[in-house]
């Protein structure tokens, strides 16, 4: 709190204090300084929410400048990003068919049955051997023992030397199947009801039948005791139907490796399509410095809340001023009912010393403020000098100093039309903070009237030969101190540039490590100055 | 009394297996002697148990049609045959019991010195034909057990490629043509 602060609180106080003790207006008073604490309890948070709004209005427009060039960029962004997103999508699902458990499909895909064809042949054919072989020796042991009976069944076959197929083959329900369609499905032709082959079919089916019921006991004793041929050709029948899949499967397993072996190319094509827009985004990243990925990913959704937050402060700062304004009235109505109530009593006079205190407060502060924005605009009007003498040639727009309603200043970049330049290229961003700086430094030799030097470290670093060399010459004429460290009058081996150093008019010292020195021990580098001019 | 089938006699057996070839291939490919094979990617081993390298090695003696007589210690896997393949209940793996059969089929087709005639007469016992069914499934496995061994001789990486196993099998299986493959004149 300043002196005029702190002189106006305890004048008031003082006034207040005295206006108490008149017992004369006391009712009066009572009322008066009530509503007077009411109303400039009001009055500040009036400016406090209005404080708040100014700096949220200020925050805003600041971000929405900042954002206005990086729109482009961010909806650039947002579209890589999207890109991105999907072709992740897509290689995960190509990556995902992609099963190369090939060992584990030997097995569980039964792969391992690829070349199983001709060994399953080899097995029909033997059983089939086998089969054929027993019949022929049950028969001839049947005929041998007198079986007459049993003889005839197969007599006419056996005429022709032709020994009768196994009973089970073809199976039941197969057998069932040709005789109601009237058609024998091994030889291809008809066998109507009643033909030979008809009854053929039929005796052959009962056959089947029979040797399927149980068995009565009997003595007989029978060459073949075990009937393990019946398995053995059941088991001919059963994966005899699974025959295709097992020729098949050469070419299942081609399929699948080609089916993974596209699905790895499209993958690999996916991932350069990845790597292209992944180079895209760094890119268009590195275009755009000033803001991380982050912020130029939200700047997109945030544009549309900002430019909304900052309409509302603004709305409300125009809501709350006038609010601030008609409090400020009927404070001063209140203050005036207030002193005329001191007029006629003992407490005029602190009245008086009061209002002196309020005024001279009144003045400094409008003082102070003026003082600022008369400062800050002279500070602008010499720092736009400087630029214009650092930057000789090209676009450097007009520097604005800004006051905050925080209080503290911001140093902005506009073109003639108010246009904010959101991202100066790093020389110019350079000399527009130089500019800033000879600017303060000028306005405090005027003010201090004695000069301090300005010290630059690689302050050319940024810029092209032109400018650097336009630069030199500029802080060459400025009549100020200046101490620059500088790598720019060397050559690329290290030597003086004399002709560069023969252009300047200052003095100027080479500042190098004392040799001989130990690379390892950091005690032995020392630092030599030689005066070249 | 209900006759035992030929096969389900050879399922109960328990074929065996030259000891030394534990350490330097099955403890390598599978889980056998670890237990659940639910961890097999995990410990980046390509096969579940034991008896799946078997059945690998019983194909390529089967397709290269070479036997080899099993020589000094053998050993046995803990499960017979019949539970071979039944892998329900293992995480990313499909049962085979099928394949069992196939097996079986094959060791019919190539078993010459089974008499089936004299099987069918009880001149043999079933218990002596499945032995003998049993002795060819063996040397087949055997074979194929000498022979995955020269391939890891030769490069110690093969089967630790993805297609190191099937590869195997399918130069094995798709041999220049023959005339043996052309469909039989009748």
């Amino acid at each position: 709190m300043g002196f005029t602060d702190f002189a106006e609180d305890l004048s008031r106080k003082a006034y207040e204090k005295a206006m108490r003790s008149d017992k004369q207006n006391s009712q009066q008073e009572r009322e008066l300084s009530s509503n007077l604490e009411t109303l400039r309890n009001n009055l500040s948070s009036v400016r406090q929410r209005l404080k708040t709004n100014r700096e949220n209005a200020s925050t805003y427009s600041t971000k929405l400048d900042e954002i206005e060039s990086s729109k482009e960029a961010s909806s650039l962004l947002k579209d890589i990003n999207e890109r991105l997103r999907s072709l992740e999508d897509k290689k995960l699902k190509s990556e995902l068919l992609i099963n190369e458990d090939y060992t584990t499909m030997l097995l569980d895909e039964m792969w391992i049955l690829c070349g199983f064809s001709k060994v399953f042949k080899k097995y029909q054919k033997k059983v089939n051997a086998f089969s054929k072989e027993k019949r022929i020796q049950e028969n001839n042991y049947n005929k041998n023992k007198g079986k007459e009976e049993a003889y005839k069944e197969i007599s006419i076959s056996l005429k022709n030397g032709i020994v009768p197929l196994s009973i089970y083959i073809p199976d039941e329900i197969s057998m069932k199947e040709m005789i109601e369609d009237e058609f024998c499905k091994v030889c291809g032709r008809a066998a109507a009801k009643g033909s030979d082959a008809y009854n053929f079919m039929v005796n052959k089916l009962n056959e089947l039948i029979d040797s399927q019921l149980p068995k009565e006991k009997s003595d007989e004793v029978s060459l073949f005791k075990s009937n393990y041929s019946k398995e053995l050709e059941q088991k001919s029948i059963s994966l005899g139907y699974n025959q295709d899949e097992l020729n098949n499967l050469i070419n299942t397993i081609q399929e699948r490796i080609e089916f993974n072996e596209s699905r790895k190319m499209e993958v690999k094509k996916i991932k350069d399509n990845i790597d292209i827009e992944q180079e895209n985004k760094k890119k268009l990243l590195a275009q755009n410095d000033t803001l991380t990925e982050e912020q130029l990913q939200n700047a997109y959704e945030n544009i549309k809340n900002w430019y909304e937050y900052r309409n509302q402060a603004e709305k409300q700062i125009v809501v709350l001023e006038k609010e601030e304004k008609s409090i400020e009235n009927l404070i001063a109505e209140e203050q005036a009912k207030y002193d005329n109530l001191a007029k006629n009593s003992v407490a005029n006079t602190y009245c008086k010393v009061h209002t002196v205190f309020s005024k001279i407060k009144s003045a400094y502060k409008f003082a102070k403020e003026k003082n600022t924005r008369d400062f800050l605009t002279l500070l602008e009007e010499k720092a736009n000098h400087y630029l214009g003498k650092l930057n000789l040639e090209g676009f450097y727009g007009i520097i604005r100093i800004i006051k905050t309603p925080d209080g503290s200043a911001r140093i902005l970049l506009q073109d003639k039309n108010d246009v904010f330049v959101a991202s100066p290229n790093q020389a110019l961003k350079t000399t527009m903070y130089m500019s800033v700086l000879f600017a303060v430094s000028e306005l405090t030799t005027i003010k201090r009237e004695n000069d301090f030097p300005l010290i630059f470290d690689a302050p050319t670093s940024s810029f092209a030969p032109q400018k650097e060399s336009d630069f030199f010459n500029v802080i060459s004429d400025i009549k100020k101190q200046c101490v620059i460290f500088s790598k720019s009058f060397l050559t690329d081996n290290g030597n003086l540039d004399s002709n560069k150093i023969d252009s300047l008019h200052c003095t100027i010292y080479r500042m190098k490590k004392k040799e001989p020195y130990d690379k390892y021990d950091l005690s032995t580098i020392q630092t030599e100055m030689t005066l070249i001019k | 009394m209900a006759v035992d089938n030929l096969f389900d006699v050879w399922a109960k057996r328990n074929p065996k297996w030259e000891e030394h070839f534990e350490d330097s291939i099955i403890r390598v490919y599978t889980d056998y002697g670890v237990g659940s094979s639910e961890l097999t990617s995990a410990k980046g081993k390509a096969l579940g148990a034991g008896y799946e390298l078997y059945i690998y090695a019983f194909f390529i003696g089967l397709y290269a049609n070479k036997r080899r007589d099993l020589v000094g210690d053998t050993k046995t896997f803990g499960q017979p045959i019949q539970f071979w393949g039944n892998l329900d209940s293992k995480k990313f793996r499909k049962a085979y019991p099928r394949l069992r059969e196939y097996i079986f089929v094959a060791l019919i087709a190539n078993t010459d010195e089974l008499d089936l005639i004299a099987l069918e007469k009880s001149e043999i016992s079933v218990s002596q034909a499945v032995d003998l069914l049993k002795d060819t499934m063996e040397q087949y496995a055997n074979y194929g057990f000498y022979f995955i061994k020269e391939k890891i001789k030769e490069n110690p990486n093969y089967f630790y490629k993805t297609s190191g196993f099937l590869d195997l099998i399918l130069n094995l299986v798709v041999a220049p043509k023959s005339s043996a493959d052309e469909i039989e004149t009748l």
